[in-house]
């Protein structure tokens, strides 16, 4: 079963990741995503992939609109962050949440030898902390800005898929970068939700514990379904075998 | 799709629908429109398509060990065997005609009941394929059967050879099916994937998606000028698919993509 029309709208970013496939499975009955993808297209139902019965005469795997709609974007592209928000609203008309999934996760070594990796790096604070932000930023300036009461009642967010990397040191693993990117997107997410409070949206930022290995992949798309709908603002939040709680 | 009960393919297809699962297919539109499924025939039929794969390929290997082990083809690093008549009963659903209506119709393909195909056994390090469409002629000796598979003792189906007299029809490969099976269990790193590319003269190690060779899963899309494909070597395990094109007439292929689009035997 697939979201009405009138379901909230979701822009996602990394979409074709892991933890972004489970969070278009866990709510593709009660939301319609623009869902952004790099490299992977989504498994998901989309304009792109459909899924169908092979003894059905009466059904194209091409019939149909789908609800999530694809989109291929490099978010570290300056253009991109403008086009995905304008796709998102000639499509769905409106924008109702925000889930920042997109991240490049690779550990580029000690940070006695950042000096070889210095491209590698800028491009992943870029991807993992400004992206999200910018990109909420466009949704704010395109949709949201005018819009502080309708934001309040249907209660618009934003959350920020951070890591516990960005609250804890792993010495030796060479994850500096990665860890430093992770614990800024906190940081500006507490900011963004001083920022956007006026405008009625809230924002929020979720660190998982390394899925799918300490955590199940399941269980952090469910923790950002929840903050999707309580109201939460603010917060940095844990999601690990002891479930989901707030830091601050 | 609807919720509604599905308007099936009833009647003559019911041991069809008995074979399947009621795992649904996938249809992808990147990098070139096909179909993927997983757990698509239900246990028995699997195992009946594994147990005839390995009689025929130990038939096979005799055969090859006898002459010297020549593999079947030059620029594809694999143990091929031909479907011939022969093969009509050993491989249930695979070579019936109410599951090749079932693929033309998924895949709007006009099929004149001409179909070729056969194993193919990769050995562990089987070298890289190379970039290639499939939208390649065939011909067959004419037949009334529903299946109509190259009768190589009649006609040349790369030559189009008459070798009994009779001539050959000219037909096009306009849809391909690759089936896995008998692989065990695929993990990432093991190789022997179906590379997918949106373009002829990207890298073969770089394409654009990769199909798993998993148990009982098939990979399905038309023939076109741009259904770039290629094997991707087999690093750990060997890979065991069978492989069926569905043929349409030539104008037809003509009419769709152009006089010239076929791409001849090299």
């Amino acid at each position: 079963m697939s979201a009405g029309a009138d379901a909230p709208v979701c822009l996602l970013t990394g979409a074709g990741g892991r933890l972004g496939e489970a969070i278009l499975r866990a709510n593709g009955d009660r939301m319609q995503f623009l869902a952004v993808y790099r490299t992977r297209v989504p498994q998901a139902p989309s304009q792109l992939s459909a899924s169908f019965d092979p003894l059905d005469a009466s059904a194209s795997p091409r019939s149909g609109r789908a609800r999530t709609y694809a989109v291929q974007a490099d978010l570290r592209e300056r253009d991109a962050v403008r086009r995905v928000v304008e796709i998102a609203l000639a499509r769905y008309d409106r924008v109702d949440h925000v889930v920042n999934a997109a991240a490049d996760s690779a550990f580029y070594g000690s940070t006695l030898e950042a000096h070889g990796a210095a491209d590698e790096l800028a491009e992943q604070l870029l991807l993992n902390c400004l992206a999200p932000a910018l990109l909420a930023s466009e949704v704010a300036r395109a949709f949201w800005r005018e819009r502080a009461d309708e934001n309040r009642a249907l209660r618009r967010s934003v959350v920020n898929v951070s890591s516990v990397s960005g609250l804890n040191v792993y010495s030796g693993t060479g994850q500096g970068g990665y860890s430093a990117s992770k614990a800024g997107l906190q940081f500006l997410s507490c900011h963004m939700a001083a920022d956007y409070e006026r405008i009625g949206v809230r924002v929020n930022a979720l660190a998982p514990d390394r899925f799918p290995g300490a955590v199940p992949t399941e269980a952090v798309a469910d923790a950002v379904t929840t903050l999707l709908g309580n109201d939460a603002n603010g917060k940095v939040f844990v999601v690990d075998g002891a479930g989901l709680r707030p830091l601050n | 799709m609807t919720a509604a009960a599905p308007a099936r393919d009833a009647g003559e297809d019911a041991p069809l629908a008995a074979s399947l699962t009621r795992a649904p297919w996938t249809w992808c539109a990147q990098p070139f429109p096909h179909v993927v499924a997983r757990n698509v025939f239900v246990p028995a039929v699997q195992a009946q398509l594994e147990a005839a794969f390995e009689r025929v390929y130990a038939e096979f290997a005799l055969r090859a060990a006898a002459a010297g082990n020549e593999r079947a083809a030059r620029r594809y690093d694999a143990d091929i065997v031909p479907f011939t008549e022969e093969h009509l009963g050993m491989f249930p659903v695979l070579l019936d005609a109410a599951f090749h209506r079932v693929l033309a119709r998924v895949l709007d393909v006009r099929a004149t009941g001409d179909v070729d195909g056969g194993i193919h056994h990769h050995a562990p390090g089987s070298a890289t394929g190379w970039v290639h469409n499939d939208l390649n002629p065939g011909w067959f000796a004419p037949s009334d059967r529903a299946v109509n598979l190259p009768d190589h003792a009649r006609s040349g189906y790369k030559s189009g050879r008459a070798l009994d007299g009779t001539m050959p029809v000219m037909r096009v490969r306009a849809a391909a099916l690759i089936y896995f099976l008998g692989n065990g269990p695929w993990q990432d790193g093991d190789g022997g994937e179906t590379g997918l590319y949106a373009r002829e003269q990207q890298r073969v190690g770089e394409p654009s998606k990769r199909i798993a060779p998993a148990d009982n899963s098939l990979l399905l899309f038309r023939c076109t000028p741009h259904s770039y494909h290629a094997f991707l070597s087999n690093v750990r395990r060997a890979r065991r698919s069978i492989i069926l094109w569905l043929h349409e007439d030539v104008s037809a292929a003509d009419a769709r993509w152009g006089r010239g689009s076929l791409v001849g035997w090299g």
